[in-house]
């Protein structure tokens, strides 16, 4: 783990040295799940995003309006997957012998062209070439796009059996806690059912956005109500799922109590707030215009922050400093009322219409203090230009107090986030390696901080010289070597070899000379060190166990 | 990705689990029933947009008309060109104004006879401006005649509604616009005859 990665998968991955033919290097570094460290996950990973691209294209292509405007794109977005998927499928095809699914088969490639995930790989690029050939409708030739995403099965399928085996003897809640709620039951579907939500947060957020462009709107009004009604069903039904599961969460045990502890969450209220204005613009329609609810569709974004530790960070960071903020806060908004009251008064016979009253001119200081500064209202007179400078100067210092106390507080917190994670290393190390499960956890950890490798590397090499100085008792101090008596013998030894080595090779004569003068040693060290001197060479201490 | 209280979060036990508990049918008859409500209320957005989609065109045809006439450059805007009708009578010849050619647009045989309100047929197809407050507005197709602003100050058109003595003229600024379900005015054309 403290070495660097492998740069490049097909030199490090195991299999790849000299003497492995051509298509086993290209099997093991393309295709085979089984192999560390090669690009297997990332082929994968790409072609699940050209065929999710694939039917975006498709969707967009139906829309009159687009098509026509970016036919060529979308015919050159054509040609390109179908190149793509066609080479996956010939590359898979010539690697098919080097798949042990098709190792027995006396007909190896024969035997991958009938296995159903292949036949699903030939129907995604039939269609193009049939239509060179053959006058096809090009409804039907959508459609049979839409066979694409049944490529998707590849990575679905094996992601399902792992879960099934993770889960094994387990009920069907904890099947939807291990689904929907991260744990060491998820495994690869749980990840997927993430990247899901994710996508979809994603979309909803750009679909509302867009709709707020008349232009746009006037054209896929349909368009987004079908997008929106998805949207709104994938996210009741997670919504649904995380309420039923939540139970197996610890600090939510209970079937009433612990669901109405998770209802009461910010994460729970935030899904809540993502799903409601879809329902209530609806079912309220003939009351009350709701359609300003829709803007709260944009608070699907929160979902995100279920998946980045960045903001549970701001909670940890505003909790702690909020008497220190609520401070800051008080003083600027004694500034404000102050600035407001003499903006008032100096100006308000020059210019009434601005400031009015000391309400209106609070407006007037809030942009000035904050040195905003946009200019609609401003000083005339001599005396408030000059009330203004004084205020203003000021206003950039205490305005600022907010911000620089957040801005330390949160480095303050990554720093405590880091040396976290350091002391968990310290733990990790305590049989000196770092095994495979806690590589994991420390790289999900380092995601999360946001550390790159150099630095989780070099926290690695802290830690273990850490470990290496706890585990040296010379080093010990007292409450360690209190709490560890085997390390105690091991000083007093030590201690007492030192003694003796002063005794044989020092000036021993002098030393007792020394000793037996003045108040240079108490009685108790006077007679300990005649009695070693009496028996230095009587005693030949043993070996020591280590 | 996974929160790190979270990863720890787990509540398996040893012992294999019966896989179905009593409770588990009632979340998926609740999931079911949350489900048909998305659905429900999709389908009643969908009739809605369907409806929305209808006014639309009702306004593309309107402005459709109105291109159509801005296009007969030669002509002048009398009641005959105003509704396409063919004849020599002095009243089809004489200056179109909007209320006797909206009538003569929508009567039997008009070129917009065929349009209907889609939200109610009880409801005015062309119609005065948008209620957010008057349901039997929704839906109507409303035309404005926009006034630019004198020259030399700031490009700026200010419109106000078609009135039914207003004539129609060469060179009038005509804007299209519908009325969508909340009463909300929707866009669809400016033309210049």
């Amino acid at each position: 783990m403290t070495s660097a990665g492998p740069t490049n998968p097909a030199e490090k991955a195991p299999g790849m040295g000299p003497g492995v033919g051509l298509r086993q290097r290209l099997y093991r570094l393309l295709l085979d799940a089984h192999t560390p460290g090669n690009w297997h996950q990332a082929v994968d990973r790409f072609l699940a995003i050209l065929i999710i691209a694939n039917l975006f294209a498709l969707l967009f292509e139906h829309v009159e309006v687009i098509h026509s405007a970016y036919a060529s794109w979308f015919h050159w977005f054509e040609v390109a997957s179908v190149f793509i998927f066609t080479v996956e499928y010939l590359l898979r095809l010539y690697l098919a012998p080097e798949d042990p699914e098709f190792a027995r088969a006396r007909f190896k490639r024969w035997a991958y062209a009938r296995s159903p995930f292949a036949i699903v790989d030939l129907l995604a690029i039939l269609p193009f070439f049939l239509a060179m050939f053959v006058q096809l409708d090009l409804r039907v030739l959508r459609a049979l796009r839409l066979l694409r995403l049944f490529k998707l099965l590849r990575v679905l399928v094996p992601a399902v059996h792992e879960f099934r085996a993770l889960n094994r003897g387990r009920s069907f809640r904890q099947h939807v806690h291990a689904l929907v709620w991260p744990s060491e039951h998820g495994g690869r579907l749980h990840h997927y059912f993430d990247t899901f939500l994710v996508v979809w947060v994603v979309i909803s957020v750009v679909a509302v956005v867009l709709e707020s462009v008349e232009s746009i709107h006037y054209v896929l009004n349909l368009e987004f109500i079908v997008l929106d009604t998805v949207a709104a069903a994938i996210f009741t039904l997670e919504f649904m799922l995380r309420l039923f599961s939540v139970v197996e969460q610890p600090g939510y045990r209970g079937a009433v109590a612990g669901r109405f502890r998770y209802v009461r969450s910010p994460g729970a209220l935030i899904d809540l707030i993502a799903i409601l204005p879809f329902f209530l613009e609806v079912l309220l329609h003939h009351l009350i215009d709701l359609r300003f609810l829709r803007v709260f569709r944009l608070m699907r974004l929160l979902k995100l922050t279920r998946y980045t530790g960045a903001t549970k960070n701001l909670g940890i960071v505003l909790k702690r400093e909020w008497p220190v903020l609520l401070a800051a806060t008080f003083i600027m908004m004694l500034l404000v009322v102050l600035t407001a009251s003499l903006g008032y008064l100096f100006e308000h016979d020059a210019q009434p219409d601005k400031f009015e009253n000391i309400p209106q001119s609070i407006y007037w200081a809030v942009v000035t203090l904050a040195s905003v500064g946009y200019g609609d209202i401003s000083p005339v007179t001599p005396a408030g230009r000059a009330m203004t400078i004084v205020l203003s100067l000021l206003g950039i210092g205490i305005f600022a107090i907010p911000a620089a106390l957040l801005s330390s507080a949160f480095s303050d917190q990554l720093h405590i986030e880091r040396e976290k994670l350091q002391n968990e290393l310290f733990i990790m190390l305590a049989d000196g390696v770092i095994s495979a499960d806690e590589r994991e956890t420390i790289e999900a950890e380092a995601k999360r901080l946001h550390l790159g490798r150099d630095e989780v590397d070099r926290l690695i090499e802290k830690a273990r010289r850490q470990r290496e100085a706890a585990s040296n008792h010379s080093l010990m101090a007292m409450p360690q070597l209190i709490a560890q008596p085997a390390a105690a013998v091991e000083r007093y030894r030590e201690l007492l070899s030192q003694i003796r080595q002063l005794a044989v090779l020092g000036d021993n004569a002098r030393m007792t000379e020394l000793m037996a003068s003045g108040d240079r040693a108490t009685g108790f060290e006077r007679q300990a060190w005649e009695w070693i001197n009496q028996r230095i060479h009587e005693d030949v201490p043993p070996k020591r166990a280590d | 990705m996974a929160d790190k209280t979270c990863m720890q979060a787990d509540s398996a036990s040893p012992q294999a689990v019966a896989f179905w508990r009593v409770g588990d049918w009632g979340f998926l008859a609740a999931l079911g029933l949350a489900l048909l409500t998305v659905v429900w209320c999709g389908r009643f957005s969908f009739k809605e947009g369907m409806l929305l989609e209808v006014t639309k065109s009702n306004g593309e045809a309107v402005a459709s008309w109105a291109a159509q006439i801005a296009g007969r450059k030669g002509q002048p805007l009398t009641l005959a060109t105003c509704a396409s009708i063919t004849g020599e009578s002095p009243a089809l010849q004489g200056q179109a104004d909007w209320g006797s050619c909206r009538q003569a647009l929508l009567a039997q045989g008009g070129p917009l006879a065929q349009l209907s309100n889609p939200f109610g047929p009880q409801n005015p197809v062309l119609g005065p401006r948008c209620d957010k407050k008057n349901k039997s507005m929704r839906g109507v197709v409303m035309l404005e005649k926009g006034t630019s602003s004198l020259p030399g100050m700031p490009a700026h058109v200010t419109w106000e509604l078609l009135a039914d003595e207003d004539a129609l003229v060469r060179g009038m600024l005509l804007r299209v616009q519908a009325c969508d379900a909340g009463g909300y005015a929707l866009k669809i054309a400016e033309i210049k005859l």
